[in-house]
């Protein structure tokens, strides 16, 4: 009789052993240099001149096709809001508006993306080129749902090399169509008189955005620098030397300006210019 | 004498020793016979063992019993028994036929025969809600179950599920071996911490209300002592096998109990395990560990008990939702905590808890009036709760609102129905985009490389990595416990009875964030998110900890918060019961101190000044005095009334503001006070029995702190909505009766109507823990004569038991619930809730009105069935006994009761839309089962 106990103790006992300890699952691998490789029917300059020849505020809705890019800036900083700017080798660029914050973590800078268009908006949203979810009449649009996302903007590898074009400002003011939304490098230009050595833009309790003014060395040539006051270096104080500038080319209406990545985009390390 | 018994009232065990002679003459032989009843029923138990000198037989079904062949003298006479609280005599045999007649002895308050006590089924509150970070639910309401009142067994068995809770109450008083099992900072205890030991937690000692109790002062709802010493475990071995479909799926236990043997000592061994790889709920799971062992040593004047425990268990929770979410997936158990990770399922919400107990008791009984128990127990051990955290990222819980497809409706300042219509179809054809993508937040750190400078506050020591935006991170407590109990009870009289007592605790949480895994990243850096983004320009205010800035968090450091809670309670108490005839008095009174502080291990860049070190303690003296007369009309007939008066503590957690971060206090903290009456008329006769009770409990003056993140574009940080000075009341009656109309079948009703709702306007205090400013905005909120949200206020149920001879049983229950309303979101109860909307209109009574859950009618129906295996197998113990358990419930698989709902604490002030932040709520699990195979011998 004991042995029959001990023995069905030690029997239920093992069962009481035996495990199936939940573990969390290993991590998953990593995408980075996955390309899905979709067939592109047109190049981000046909996209890009297409919302151009609109007039402001108008749209259309795309038909079947896909187009591919590199993302050059994204909303890292918070100076650039809810928007990506992808380019291409056509050397145009266009805004994806897509209605959701931090979209630098799926969209970092080098990062290709796909962008199937059926179904999206092109628009020109006060002179820039934008893919939007919907555009009603007045001018006013969505961005691309959260949950829709992923149907519409398909990640590609990351990282690749980011096509940047080297101009001055008289470049892109004398034709600014040919460089909106893509990144620039600016040389030999500095804040102006009233824009150097204070916060790039004013408090976001004061104003949502400030303009401040980039010139060039000879004073010949300037050009706005658009900084939201909801960047987190919105209160940083602006240099005062000269020297390199990384930007993207954007506009509003007939405003040429600039956009800020972060301010590793502003190396002015050289003197003030005289 | 020695008993094991606890004395109720004053009325000790008294042993009815028929024909015994004085003379004692040795090297004689006797006969032994007696008969064992039940002391109240006076009825006999099935399954009683008696034993004595070496042998030892089972009572036949009426409960006689004979022993031959027991040598003259003094011998001990020990009874055991399933159902019965364990005895000991000691009988002269000094005649060759010795008769002792009738014996009486009491039955454990604990479950019949093969039942499972409920206990397990009550898990810890399955649904967290994520908002209020800090309400904990009515974990502790599998204590209250209590099998020889048929209201509370109902109650708790067939309304625990829908998260009724009697009378709207909330704390209780519980003991394991004298030891309060409360935690001194929410008042709660936690079930958590015995799950799975149902075999060794049977025999309980349960008082309901305000009657007095002999081993504490207890509260308004009543008090629960559990003895779980070895003593106390029936003698023998079981071994059970049980099966559900609900938290967890299997679970197996294993006892063994020595039963008090001859030299005096008895032990105990009790393991167990509960496993589920996923409960009824998708993406929950469970894996739970139990393991008990306790020695006891029986003499002559007293019984010494060492115990220990602990209930290892880990397991993955559910969500609550908003209806839109149940909708899109089409399911009422649609759960976004879980979603694939590399395509197995993980819960980002995991409980984790280990706190295991060591108590040792001692019992003195120098004489059969006075019984004086004396208990130290320790407990310690984490409890800890997983979530993912962020940093700089969009919300990872795919049902934000955000996401949602109503937020093209109510959440943006155009509506935008295409998007909304899109997003429904998106959703509907693919409800795994509402789970959470792990794969893309690990792919998010993967690509996330950036620099930190001057890391750990050391110029120019930058590191270069993967800096992770997604973390999961465990909420951590980890305590320590010391508590010393002593309590006596002294029969002064045949009519007077004296009981009193102290306890000690003291008490140290130590309440942390643990980072858990990277998921992917090199390094998580120790900022504070929501200082990020309101307060530009002082860089310290990012920092959650100064004496380490940019800190750089890998998998097991801590982060966010880092602090001690140390407190220590002392509570002396007395009480007298006076019975007469027809009377019977009791007072009880109580008294002691509160005092704690809070220990501060970070330096926080937005409180430097009151986050680090030691603040001052808070101290409260306390008192509690209550009293009640029973009037015994006649032997069928009686009525009670019982009144208490509290003064107690506010609670440690909601003391401070934000405990978290800081050491402010709330506004003048000051003690609470209870007023509550009770009052009863019973009816006891053979074949019926019924209760009908009446209760009234006033809370003033009490604090409560509301903590949730708070998503309005001006804020984005966790808020503290401290309410001072909220009143509430209870108020209701309960009905139960038990009938027997045949030998066989009997019927059980009751019913529970109340009202819990609160009885004034307090005002409400909000303070971010984004900003250093102590001066909070104050508004009065308006939530006078709204429900309290404890679960449906109103249930009834009629069960019928069939149970024949041949120890067979089954029940049928009918249940109906109604009057469970949502939790309010006080600050929509504000003039500024529904400013510039106008007075009546459908947005306004929509602003204001108070939702009532449907009502729900549920039936269940459960059966047990014992074979003795040793009339059928003659080699073995007579005691070997299979039995067979288990319950249909919900049978006709009503998947639409909403067992829990509250409002979100956020609201859309800038519109005034009560739609932006619609109410979310958990359902009651459809048809469910459980049965339990049990063998002992």
């Amino acid at each position: 009789m004991k042995f029959i106990r001990l023995s069905v103790l030690l029997f239920t006992a093992s069962l009481l052993i035996n495990s199936c300890v939940k573990q969390d699952p290993t991590a998953p691998p990593s995408t980075a240099n996955y390309d899905p490789n979709l067939p592109v029917q047109a190049t981000i300059k046909n996209i890009a001149t297409m919302g151009l020849n609109m007039n402001i505020a108008s749209s259309r809705i795309m038909g079947d096709t896909t187009i591919s890019g590199i993302v050059v800036a994204n909303d890292k900083s918070g100076n650039i809001y809810k928007q990506i700017m992808i380019e291409d080798d056509s050397k145009a660029g266009v805004v994806v508006y897509m209605d959701k914050t931090y979209l630098y973590s799926d969209f970092p800078v080098g990062r290709k993306v796909y962008v199937k268009l059926k179904g999206l908006t092109l628009t020109n949203y006060k002179g820039l080129p934008e893919i939007v979810f919907t555009a009603d009449a007045a001018g006013n649009t969505t961005g691309i749902p959260s949950g829709l996302i992923g149907t519409y903007v398909i990640k590609a590898s990351y990282p690749n090399v980011v096509p940047v074009e080297e101009v001055s400002i008289i470049d892109i003011k004398s034709n600014p169509n040919k460089y909106l939304n893509t990144l620039v490098k600016i040389t030999g230009v500095q804040f102006d008189g009233t824009s150097n050595n204070v916060p790039y833009a004013q408090a976001s309790s004061i104003a949502s955005g400030t303009s401040r003014t980039i010139e060039d060395c000879s004073h010949t040539a300037s050009v706005v620098m658009y900084n939201s006051g909801y960047a987190s270096f919105q209160s940083l104080t602006t240099p005062k030397g000269n020297g390199t500038l990384y930007c993207i080319c954007s506009q509003y209406v007939s405003t040429v300006q600039l956009l800020l990545r972060d301010t590793s985009d502003v190396q002015f390390t050289g003197p003030r210019c005289p | 004498m020695i008993d094991f018994d606890t004395i109720k009232k004053g009325l000790l065990i008294v042993f009815m020793l028929v024909g015994i002679n004085t003379y004692a003459q040795s090297g004689k032989y006797a006969t032994v016979k007696g008969r064992i009843l039940n002391k109240t029923t006076k009825e006999p138990f099935t399954d009683v063992h008696i034993s004595i000198a070496t042998f030892d037989v089972g009572a036949s079904p009426e409960g006689f019993f004979e022993i031959e062949k027991v040598p003259f003298g003094e011998q001990k006479l020990i009874i055991t028994g399933f159902k019965i609280k364990s005895d000991t005599t000691t009988v002269n045999v000094n005649s060759e036929k010795t008769e002792l007649g009738d014996v009486y002895v009491n039955a454990k308050e604990s479950s019949a025969d093969g039942t499972d006590i409920p206990t397990i089924n009550l898990e810890e509150n399955a649904v967290q809600n994520e908002e209020n970070t800090t309400t904990t639910t009515e974990s502790s309401s599998g204590f209250y179950v209590a099998d020889n009142d048929p209201f509370l067994f109902t109650a708790s068995v067939v309304f625990g599920p829908f998260h009724f809770r009697p009378r709207g109450y909330d704390n209780g008083d519980v003991h394991i071996n004298g030891i309060p099992m409360q935690n001194l900072e929410s008042g709660y205890a936690s079930i958590g911490q015995v799950g799975g030991l149902n075999d060794v937690l049977r025999s309980r000692e349960f008082t309901y209300g305000l009657k007095p109790s002999e081993f504490s002062f207890g509260s308004v709802k009543g008090s629960t002592n559990i003895n779980a010493t070895a003593a106390d475990q029936r003698e023998g071995t079981s071994i059970s096998y049980y099966n559900s479909n609900t938290a967890y799926r299997n679970r197996v236990m294993v006892t063994h109990n020595s039963g008090i043997q001859k030299s005096g000592w008895a032990y105990s061994l009790s393991g167990s395990h509960r496993w589920a790889q996923e409960g009824y709920v998708p993406g929950t799971f469970y894996n739970g560990y139990s393991f008990y062992g306790s020695v006891s040593k029986v003499t002559k004047k007293g019984q010494l008990n060492l115990t220990a425990y602990a209930a290892p268990t880990t397991r993955g929770k559910a969500s609550a939702e908003v209806d839109e979410v149940y909708d899109l997936t089409n399911t009422h158990y649609f759960n976004s905590n879980w979603g694939y990770q590399n395509g197995e399922k993980r819960n980002s919400n995991v409980a984790s808890s280990f706190q295991p107990a060591i108590i040792a008791n001692y019992i003195y009984k120098p004489n059969e009036n006075t019984r004086w128990n004396t208990s130290f127990g320790y407990e310690f051990g984490k409890y800890q709760n997983s979530g993912i955290d962020f940093y700089n990222g969009y919300s990872p819980f795919p049902t934000y609102y955000k996401n949602l497809p109503s937020y093209y409706l109510n959440g943006v300042t155009t509506p935008n129905p295409i998007a909304q219509a899109a997003l429904i179809a998106q959703y509907k054809a693919h409800p795994e985009l509402l789970q959470i993508q792990w794969d893309n937040l690990y792919n998010d750190n993967l690509t996330n490389f950036e620099t930190i400078y001057n890391v750990n506050g050391v110029a120019g020591q930058n590191v270069t990595g993967k800096r992770s935006i997604y973390v999961v991170s465990n909420s951590v407590d980890n305590m320590s416990k010391f508590t010393f109990n002593t309590n006596i009870t002294h029969v002064v009289s045949d009519k007077v009875t004296v009981n009193g007592g102290l306890d000690v605790t003291s008490q140290t949480d130590e309440y942390y964030k643990e980072l858990k895994d990277l998921m992917g990243g090199d390094f998580f850096v120790n900022y504070n998110q929501f200082a990020a983004q309101t307060s530009l320009g002082n860089p310290n205010y990012v920092q959650n900890d100064l004496n380490h800035p940019n800190k750089l968090i890998k998998v097991g450091d801590k982060y966010g918060y880092d602090y001690t809670l140390r407190a220590l309670k002392a509570n002396l108490w007395g009480q007298a019961l006076y019975s007469h005839e027809q009377f019977d008095f009791f007072v009880a009174a109580q008294g002691g101190i509160l005092s704690f502080n809070r220990e501060g291990m970070m330096k926080n860049g937005l409180f430097p000044d009151n986050s680090l070190g030691t603040s001052p303690t808070q101290s409260f003296t306390n008192y509690r005095v209550k009293g009640g007369i029973t009037y015994k009309i006649n032997p069928k007939n009686s009525v009670y009334i019982n009144a208490g008066y509290f003064n107690d503590a506010p609670r440690i957690d909601y003391t401070y503001i934000s405990d978290r971060t800081r050491d402010f206090i709330v506004n003048n903290p000051s003690s609470n006070q209870t007023k509550t009456m009770e009052a009863g008329y019973l009816f006891h006769s053979s074949f019926f029995n019924s209760r009908l009770t009446g209760y009234v409990t006033d809370n003033v003056n009490s604090t409560i702190i509301k903590r949730f993140f708070n998503d309005d574009p001006d804020i984005q940080s966790f808020v503290n909505y401290v309410m001072t000075g909220v009143n509430t009341r209870s108020i209701g009656t309960e009905f139960s009766a038990t009938a027997k109309i045949t030998k066989e079948i009997s019927a059980t009703a009751i019913a529970a109507v109340g009202q819990s709702f609160y009885t004034d306007n307090p005002t409400v205090s909000i303070y971010q823990d984004n900003i250093p400013s102590m001066t909070p905005t104050s508004r009065q909120v308006f939530i006078k004569n709204y429900y309290l949200g404890v679960g449906p206020q109103s249930i009834y149920s009629l069960g019928l038991k069939y149970s024949p001879k041949n120890y067979w049983h089954v029940n049928v229950d009918f249940n109906f619930m109604d009057r469970n309303y949502v939790e309010v979101n006080p600050d929509r109860r504000t003039q500024l809730a529904a400013d510039m909307v106008d007075s009546g209109s459908t947005q306004w009574n929509k602003i204001f009105s108070q939702e009532k859950l449907a009502s729900a009618f549920t039936m269940d129906i459960s059966g047990g069935k014992s074979f003795n295996l040793s009339k059928y197998i003659k080699k073995l113990n007579h005691r070997t006994l299979l039995s067979i358990n288990g319950g249909i419930y919900n049978l006709l698989n009503n998947q639409n009761i909403k067992s829990t709902g509250y409002e979100q604490l956020r609201f859309d002030f800038l519109n005034n839309n009560p739609d932006k932040f619609p109410n979310k709520y958990a359902y009651a699990y459809g048809i469910n089962y459980h049965v339990t195979i049990a063998l002992r011998f």
